[in-house]
Formats: structure tokens, C-alpha cells, sequence
């Protein structure tokens, strides 16, 4: 029957051909849209996935090079049952508390951008391999000099005054009208930790933590330090980071460290809101799909009714020569189903077109990639079936219910 | 004989209160098996209700049609789709082929729900050669003149090997010699044991079908069955 259905399905072929375009320009539509819906997705999960893996552990300690923290504590965390199999990259920061700093905020890239000047202990940040070993221009700050290094991204900015031996003035408003003068030494060659360059950051100024305590009028009695050892691992959601964070927290609280205060937390939290407007993008492209379903299906009907309306004798004798109902039925559904799946072909065979066009350097939609898909494909498959079948059952129904006896009644 | 049809004061009306029609008034009728009868009669007779309501292709409005000793009345439309299939086939005047399908195609038309087998081919092919098309099997029927394109449909009724064909003006678009020629062929399908109905106002198939040792002639006139008239046109 599928044959003969296939068969019939053209024979009226204007209206076949106008139905099957219909449908064609439809789904071409959700195709390119869930192509450019998957680029952006990927674009998002890309960025995602290589931020949701960083995890912040965050050590109280003490002055000097006595962090609690074992150096193979990385190794150790790989050992402990469930955390991450994989460290795909870290970096170890030892730090005093950060001093934030109004200066030079319009000269950042982003809004909310800030510069942040920070005490480092040396010789735990070269044993963590941290950013004093990544130097690239100049040499390391010396402890008690007011000498600093500066991120080369800071170097990268027009009118920030970079150059070697350069004093920087630093109001430290935010802990109390302190002025710090720094002499720039050297640029160091910041980790990239995968975080997207639209999401604010913290710009460093690195220096010892005894300058930020002669600036503020300090002491170690009087102020906590702490260490910072940020750890990126190779996941694939949310719910992973957050066991791999409750596993470290475990970890401390169970291994002998207490009472020194280690906690480890993700920044994943920012992304949750970017996936909820996914979710959103996600929804309207399933509306707009059913939409299409329904404008593709009435075309469909539409045109099944009227090649229905000019076939009802050859349907009265296909009863009277011993066709059921449902065969009538079922043969009118297979070519709505020809007529949608051919529309669907015509539709990906444009669709692809139209994505390679809008890859290419005119693409409206920037660097975004657009992906085609098996789930994109499956989904215009999908939806041509959902398109015949809905679109045949009722042309069906009214040719299964002609009365042989009154189409033939001129006889 | 074995009495194929039978007809128990069958009535059938059209329209509705006021406005009725009385196609057939209390008909009571039996056909054997193997037997070639013409339903004779002018337009508006009830001939072609008569023979709708054997083909299970309409329900009277009282009275009884048994066909093979099955009350077609109590049929529920799925069986009366498999009655039809098994027991009638129909042979119309305007032959309604399928423009799209070949002439074998057409034959096998009846069977394309059910699954078509290499037998089934086989039978079709078979049967074009019974009704002489045997080098015309895969054939465009738009190519086909109207006494070909009939034999297909007297093929495509036969196909399923009904008990009953029933043939309404197989004749009535075809010249006298192509008419002749399908009548021919239809009686002699009495030798296959299929009982042949033919309704006609023609009276030249009423004398072939006479001369038939099978056949037989039924008058109807407004709905009635009547005693065989004279006719006075044998002549073809």
C-alpha cells in the first residue's frame, strides 16, 4: 500500500507540490533555528563547562610559608573517592586580603571590572608554581620595597601606566582612605581560566603582604590571611562541581585539618541565570516549532482536502471492491506522510544551505557558531511526521466515510 | 440449485417524510448460483438499487438480503468491507481505473491492503489473458480504449474470485460490437460457476443473456418486479 500511497500522493501535482513547499519553508525554518539554538548552546556549555570546573579553595592560614595545605594536595583530592578524575589546570594563589582600589576602573574592559591589590607570600607562590614564576617582563617584587607586579592584561590597556620602574598611586578606599605607591617591576602572564570575556573579573596588582599591612597600619596580630589554591576540573554539570566541592569540604573536615579553615566553593552560580535564559531560547524554539507543526499541517490539510474532495468516486470504488475504512484511512496518512517527509528533505537540503551562507563571513549572528545537529535532523523528522500524520487523519476520515452507493449514483 | 441471493420484501425509499422516493416496493427475488440474469428496466426503475443492495453498497429500508445465506442487514461495516471483498465484484459503466497505476496495477487494486503475493500476480495476469489483454499488462490505461479499459474492470472484479459479479451498464459507453463482446464475456463466466448480474435497459444483453441455457431476464418497473415483456429489438 505504501507504493500506491506514494504513488497518489502526486497526482494532484500542483497542490502536492505547494503543500510539500509549505512545509518545506517551515521546517526549514525550526532547522536553522535549532542549528543556531545548538551553536549557542555549545557556545554556552564551552564557556560553562571550563568554568563550572573551577573550584576555589580557600585555606586560613598563617604568615609565612606554612600553609596547611599540603603542596600534593591536588594529588591527595584525586584520591579521595568521587572527587574529579581529571586537573586539566591550576594555579595556587597565597594572598593577604584583597584590597580593592576605584582607581583606573574606566580604563577596564568591563563593567564591573576591578582592580585588586593583593599580598602574596613568594616563596609559597613559587612552590604552587603561581603567577611570581610566570613573569615576562622584569623581575619579582622585592618583600618590604612597595615593588609590584601587574597582570599583562592590565599592560594591554591604553594609558595604564605599565612601564618597568612606573610609579602606581593606589586609593584603597574601600578599607579606609589608605594611599599605597607602588613601583611597577614586573608583568606577569596571567592563568586562563576559561572564564568568557564577558563575565567581570578581578584585575591583580600583586605585591607582599607586609607592604599591604605598613599601607593599612597593620600587623600579622590584627589580620587573617589566607590561601587561595584555585582548582579547575574537567566537568560536564553542575551537580559534579557540587559534589566535588562537598567532597573537598569533607576532605578537610576529615583529615586532620581542623581547626584550620579550609572551605572550597564553584562559580558556577552566574551561569545558572544564563541557563535559565537558554531555557527560554530552548522554549521558544519548541513554540515555534509547534507553530510550524500546525501552519505546515493545515497546508497539508488543506491540500489533502482538496485532493481528497476530487477523488471521492476512485475512494467509492475502493470501498465497493472490498477496502476498509481504515485502510482509506491509512492510505491518505501515508501521503500526507510522503508529502511532509519529501517537504522535510526539501526543508533540511535549503536549511543547510542557508546555514553554510550564515557561517560564513556575512553571518548576522557574529562569531556564534551554528551547529547542525542528529537531534536538529531528528527534530525536523519528527515534526514532518507529527505534520502527516495530523495533517491525513481528518482528509482521511471524510474519504473513508464516502458512500459508495451516492458518489456512484449517476451510474 | 443452490439459491445464491435471495431478496425477502425488500423495500427502499430516498428522501425524507413528504418528499419520498419508493426505489424498490416489497421485491422478493432468488438467484441460483451460476446463473446470468439481467436486471432489465427504464431509467429510474430501481435496477441499480436492486443491485447496490445485493453489493452490501446500501442497506433497504426494510426487508431482508441474503447473500451465500449471510444477512447482509447485520453486518458491521468492517465485515461488509470484507463481504464485498470476498463475495461481490462490481463492474461499473465508467470503469473507474486508476489513471495513475498500470492495467495490472488496476486488477490488483483490490488486494493492495492486504498484502499482494506472487499467486495474486499471477491470477492477474492470468485473468488479462482471460479477458484478452494479455499483451497490455503493464499498460497506461489513459492508452487503453473504453471496451479495454472495461475488460479491465471485468478483471479487476474478479480478481478476488467473488461468487457474484454485478455489472451496472457494462455496456453503456462502449459501441454495439465492444458491447456484444463484454456481455460474451461475461456470461461466460457461468462457466466458472459465478453467478452474473447485469443490469441494463438495453434489450439486445436481454436476448444474448436468454439464449443463455443460465440466463435469465428480471423486469422491474417502478420498483416492482414484473412478468418478462416482449421484446422487440433482439436484433443487435
Amino acid at each position: 500500500m505504501l507504493m500506491f500511497s506514494i504513488r497518489n500522493a502526486f497526482r494532484k501535482k500542483s497542490t502536492a507540490i505547494l503543500a510539500s513547499l509549505g512545509v518545506a519553508i517551515g521546517l526549514m525554518l525550526v532547522f536553522v533555528v535549532s542549528a543556531y539554538t545548538a551553536g549557542v548552546q555549545f557556545q554556552f556549555q564551552d564557556n560553562l563547562t571550563r568554568t563550572l570546573g573551577i573550584v576555589n579553595v580557600i585555606e586560613k592560614s598563617q604568615v609565612g610559608p606554612n600553609s596547611h595545605l599540603p603542596l600534593n594536595i591536588t594529588d591527595s583530592l584525586l584520591n579521595t573517592e568521587g572527587v574529579g578524575d581529571f586537573i586539566i589546570d591550576y594555579n595556587v594563589e597565597t594572598q593577604a586580603p584583597y584590597s580593592y582600589t576605584i582607581d583606573y576602573l574606566d580604563k577596564l574592559e568591563n563593567p564591573g571590572d576591578r582592580l585588586t591589590v593583593a599580598g602574596l607570600n613568594k616563596t609559597l607562590d613559587e612552590n604552587w608554581r603561581g603567577f611570581t614564576t610566570r613573569i615576562i617582563e622584569g623581575r619579582n617584587f622585592e618583600n618590604g620595597q612597595n615593588e609590584t607586579i601587574i597582570s599583562s592584561k592590565l599592560a594591554s590597556i591604553a594609558d595604564f601606566p605599565v612601564t618597568i620602574n612606573n610609579n602606581i598611586t593606589l586609593n584603597l578606599d574601600l578599607i579606609g582612605n589608605k594611599t599605597l605607591n607602588l613601583t611597577i617591576v614586573g608583568i606577569y602572564e596571567p592563568f586562563e581560566d576559561g572564564t568568557p570575556h564577558f563575565v567581570p573579573r578581578d584585575y591583580f596588582i600583586y605585591t607582599d603582604i607586609q607592604t599591604i599591612w605598613d599601607a593599612r597600619n597593620k600587623s600579622e596580630d590584627e589580620t587573617d590571611i589566607y590561601t587561595l589554591i584555585s582548582l579547575r576540573f574537567d566537568v560536564k554539570s553542575h551537580e559534579e562541581t557540587t559534589e566535588f566541592v562537598e567532597k573537598i569540604n569533607n576532605f578537610s573536615d576529615n583529615d586532620g585539618y581542623n581547626p584550620i579553615y579550609v572551605s572550597a566553593f564553584a562559580l558556577f552560580a552566574f551561569y545558572e541565570a544564563i541557563e535559565e535564559n537558554l531555557r527560554i531560547i530552548d522554549s521558544f524554539t519548541a513554540i515555534l516549532g509547534i507553530i510550524t507543526v500546525l501552519a505546515g499541517g493545515m497546508a497539508i490539510i488543506v491540500g489533502q482536502l482538496m485532493s481528497v474532495s476530487s477523488r471521492m468516486k476512485e475512494f467509492a470504488i475502493l470501498k465497493a471492491t472490498g477496502w476498509k475504512n481504515k485502510h482509506i484511512i491509512i492510505n491518505i496518512i501515508q501521503e500526507s506522510l510522503t508529502l511532509s517527509l519529501m517537504g522535510a528533505g526539501v526543508g533540511l537540503l535549503i536549511g543547510s544551505l542557508l546555514i553554510f551562507l550564515l557561517s560564513g563571513r556575512l553571518s548576522p549572528f557574529g562569531n556564534t557558531p551554528i551547529i547542525i545537529t542528529w537531534q536538529g535532523i531528528l527534530q525536523v523528522i519528527i515534526y514532518a511526521v507529527a505534520l502527516g500524520i495530523l495533517g491525513g487523519i481528518y482528509p482521511g476520515i471524510k474519504a473513508s466515510r464516502v458512500r459508495p452507493v451516492k458518489v456512484l449514483k449517476e451510474l | 440449485m443452490i439459491s445464491l441471493i435471495k431478496l425477502k420484501n425488500i423495500s427502499k425509499i430516498y428522501g425524507e417524510e413528504t418528499r419520498t422516493i419508493k426505489a424498490l416496493d416489497r421485491v422478493d427475488l432468488n438467484i441460483d448460483e451460476g446463473k446470468v440474469i439481467t436486471i432489465m428496466g427504464p431509467s429510474g426503475s430501481g435496477k441499480s438499487t436492486l443491485l447496490n443492495l445485493i453489493g452490501a453498497m446500501d442497506d433497504p429500508s426494510s426487508g431482508e438480503v441474503y447473500v451465500n445465506n449471510i444477512e447482509i442487514g447485520s453486518l458491521p461495516e468492517r465485515k461488509l468491507a470484507i463481504f464485498r471483498k470476498n463475495v461481490i465484484g462490481f463492474v461499473f459503466q465508467n470503469y473507474y481505473l486508476l489513471p495513475n497505476v498500470d492495467v495490472i496495477g488496476n486488477v490488483l487494486v483490490p488486494l493492495i491492503p492486504y498484502k499482494i503475493s506472487l499467486h495474486d500476480r499471477m491470477r492477474a495476469i492470468e485473468l488479462l489473458e482471460i479477458v484478452g489483454l494479455g499483451d497490455r499488462i503493464h499498460s497506461k490505461v489513459g492508452k487503453l480504449s473504453g471496451g479495454e479499459s472495461q475488460r479491465v474492470a471485468i478483471a479487476r472484479a474478479l480478481i478476488n474470485d467473488p461468487a457474484v459479479i454485478l455489472a451496472d451498464e457494462p455496456t453503456g459507453n462502449l459501441d454495439s460490437t465492444t458491447g456484444k463482446s463484454i456481455v460474451e464475456l461475461l456470461i461466460s463466466f457461468t462457466e466458472r460457476e459465478k453467478t452474473v448480474i447485469i443490469v441494463t435497459h438495453d434489450p439486445r444483453i436481454a436476448k444474448m443473456v436468454s439464449e443463455n441455457p443460465y440466463g435469465k431476464n428480471i423486469w422491474i418497473k417502478d420498483g416492482r418486479l414484473t412478468e418478462d415483456p416482449e421484446f422487440d429489438m433482439y436484433e443487435w
